[in-house]
């Protein structure tokens, strides 16, 4: 059997950014926070990316460039060998098609006020145009594939629970065929019962349809369940990146020690 | 006589859409220096059971059944003394400390404001006192940071402050309604520590309230297992993780990723997951919550409230087809 080459999906080469605080004083510049700090990684398509750590560690400042909604101080993001940030506005859009995004707040990031399949067909009506009824077909289709049943289509989001709605979150981002979903905090708001049941679709995701996660989270475990590989942010920097296993196993860097220790209840430490 | 006790506590809350039972008959007692989980998912009716143990529910709740401080009976109580009991006897941390914190006033003068009120302490007194407290609960040069406003501070810190502020009056009961869940694991580990510690040094009864299964298994000696408003398990929490028999728990406790299983498997597999979802209050059955969703469920179990099976050392559960669900593996049990 012959295996194709891995395919190199995302490349973030040594990627810094500033945000200027408001300025306190007239006299002296705006002071600045430094939220990554040369940031590099690689995500080959098939393998998974998990970024844990903590809030101010830069993992979502990450992600909003990942995903073109900022520009990075300095560095280079590589979407399929193609830098994002030097895009033409108009091939950046058309780029999308190939990276889409799962946000954290399934109560916050639907429209309340359009029916779901409006919402779910939006990316495909930006970025091809496609017919209202093949906007239909095509978002029933993606709730088919992520477990909601048609008559969902016609209805709107407050009738749906908080797994539901990241479900139609999720049917979404799959709209454009992605190769690359970036799900930034995506079941951290989730019940346990309902945490698994969307990791698990996330699961089915990766293995039927091909997609890649750059998974963002603070709960190493889910992270641990979902990737293949992680990378470990403190302080704006990767400071440890591996294969899941392996990193779990021999962690080099006394935080991820300390992040393996604070998952309670689990004897990490027993079973390796 | 315990310090805390709860029997057959109901809740019920009247709506537009009707009246809806949000806690079934809750049933514990408390002695000094115990610790309580109460654990589930939301909407299981474990935040309404706290707002029940503070005399804080909405206009809209009427309260059934009994809960006694020292042998007072507190259900029906006027407001006026649960004004004296809040605080005082019976204190509460919140989820959010930058809510619960007025961000208007400096944190010396919200700790110290418990202590002028209950206990008659005069201003200076009061402060010196709220600055000890500070250093407690570990915030670093106390004394001057007595003088700093909520904003000011990171998010441990705050719930340290929200600590101190809970601590002020020497409270016998302390009630910690998801004291963690909005700060990062590392943190989370420090403030529950630091609870426990408190708990054990001045004899306090703690009830921790929490969706998260490892943070309930490791700062607990006795648990409650909420789902729709009932109680379906309870015992102490060592024998309620290691054997769960509820099939609702151990649906819970199977669907949480788990890192040492992942270290032994090369590709993680899928999560067993409980099917269906968590029907609304007003749509639960009247026998038991679980019915339905349960892989057990009979035809009785829909109209008959389940009865109380006892296991061993004080762990006990609520089902009617306890044998059955003892007989199957866990794995069956969990519904998958």
């Amino acid at each position: 059997m012959d295996k194709p080459e891995p395919q190199l999906l995302l490349e973030v080469h040594d990627v810094h950014k500033r945000y200027a605080l408001p300025r306190e004083s007239l006299l002296r510049p705006p002071a600045e926070v430094h939220a990554l700090k040369g940031v590099s990684l690689q995500v080959v398509a098939g393998r998974s990316l998990g970024i844990v750590g903590e809030s101010g560690s830069g993992k979502s400042t990450l992600a909003r460039l990942v995903m073109a909604l900022e520009q990075p101080t300095a560095g280079q993001v590589l979407l399929q060998g193609r830098d994002l940030h030097a895009l033409s506005a108009g091939d950046l859009r058309a780029a999308r098609r190939d990276f889409q995004m799962v946000f954290q707040d399934p109560y916050g990031s639907l429209d309340p006020r359009r029916r779901v399949w409006r919402t779910v067909a939006e990316p495909a009506a930006a970025l091809e145009g496609a017919s209202r009824v093949q906007q239909r077909e095509r978002a029933a289709a993606m709730l088919e594939a992520v477990g909601l049943r048609p008559d969902a289509l016609d209805k709107y989001p407050h009738e749906f629970s908080g797994g539901q709605r990241q479900r139609i979150a999720i049917a979404r981002a799959l709209i454009t065929r992605p190769k690359l979903i970036v799900a930034d905090e995506a079941v951290s708001a989730l019940d346990v019962s309902v945490q698994a049941q969307v990791l698990n679709l996330m699961a089915d995701l990766r293995d039927a349809h091909g997609v890649t996660f750059l998974f963002i989270s603070h709960d190493l475990a889910v992270v641990a369940h979902l990737c293949q590989d992680v990378a470990v942010m403190q302080g704006g920097r990767v400071v440890e990146h591996g294969p899941v296993r392996q990193v779990l196993r021999e962690p080099r860097h006394p935080y991820t020690r300390q992040l393996l220790d604070a998952v309670p209840g689990q004897g990490v430490a027993s079973a390796a | 006589m315990p310090l805390l006790q709860a029997d057959q506590l109901r809740v019920d809350l009247r709506t537009h859409r009707g009246s809806a039972t949000a806690v079934r008959g809750v049933s514990f007692a408390l002695e000094r220096g115990d610790t309580l989980g109460l654990i589930g998912e939301s909407g299981c009716g474990k935040s309404m059971t706290a707002l029940a143990l503070m005399g804080l529910l909405p206009d809209n709740a009427r309260v059934h059944g009994s809960l006694k401080l020292d042998g007072q009976e507190l259900v029906g109580l006027p407001d006026r003394d649960w004004r004296r009991l809040r605080g005082n006897r019976i204190a509460m941390i919140f989820q959010e400390p930058m809510t619960a914190l007025n961000p208007v006033h400096r944190v010396g003068a919200q700790i110290a404001e418990p202590l002028m009120l209950h206990k008659g302490l005069a201003a200076r007194a009061a402060r010196q006192r709220a600055v000890e407290l500070m250093a407690r609960v570990g915030i670093p040069e106390p004394a001057r940071r007595a003088d700093s406003f909520p904003h000011q501070f990171s998010g441990g810190q705050r719930q340290r402050i929200m600590i101190a502020m809970a601590l002020a009056c020497e409270p016998d009961v302390l009630i910690a309604d998801e004291p963690t869940t909005a700060l990062d694991v590392t943190v989370q580990q420090q403030i529950l520590t630091l609870i426990r510690e408190l708990v054990a040094e001045r004899g306090m009864a703690l009830v921790l309230i929490s969706h998260d299964l490892g943070l309930i298994a490791q700062n607990v000696r006795r648990m409650l297992v909420m789902y729709g408003g009932a109680v379906v398990e309870s015992g102490p929490a060592d024998a309620v993780f290691r054997q769960p028999a509820h099939p609702y728990t151990r649906g819970l406790l199977a669907a949480r990723p788990n890192l040492a299983q992942r270290l032994r498997a090369h590709r993680s597999d899928r999560l067993p997951t409980i099917a269906g979802t968590v029907p609304e209050l007003f749509a639960l059955p009247p026998g038991c919550p679980f019915a339905g969703r349960c892989p057990f469920t009979e035809h009785a179990c829909w109209s008959e409230a389940p009865p109380r099976v006892d296991l061993d050392g004080a762990h006990r559960f609520w089902c009617r087809r306890a044998e059955a669900v003892l007989d199957a593996p866990e794995s069956i049990a969990a519904g998958a």
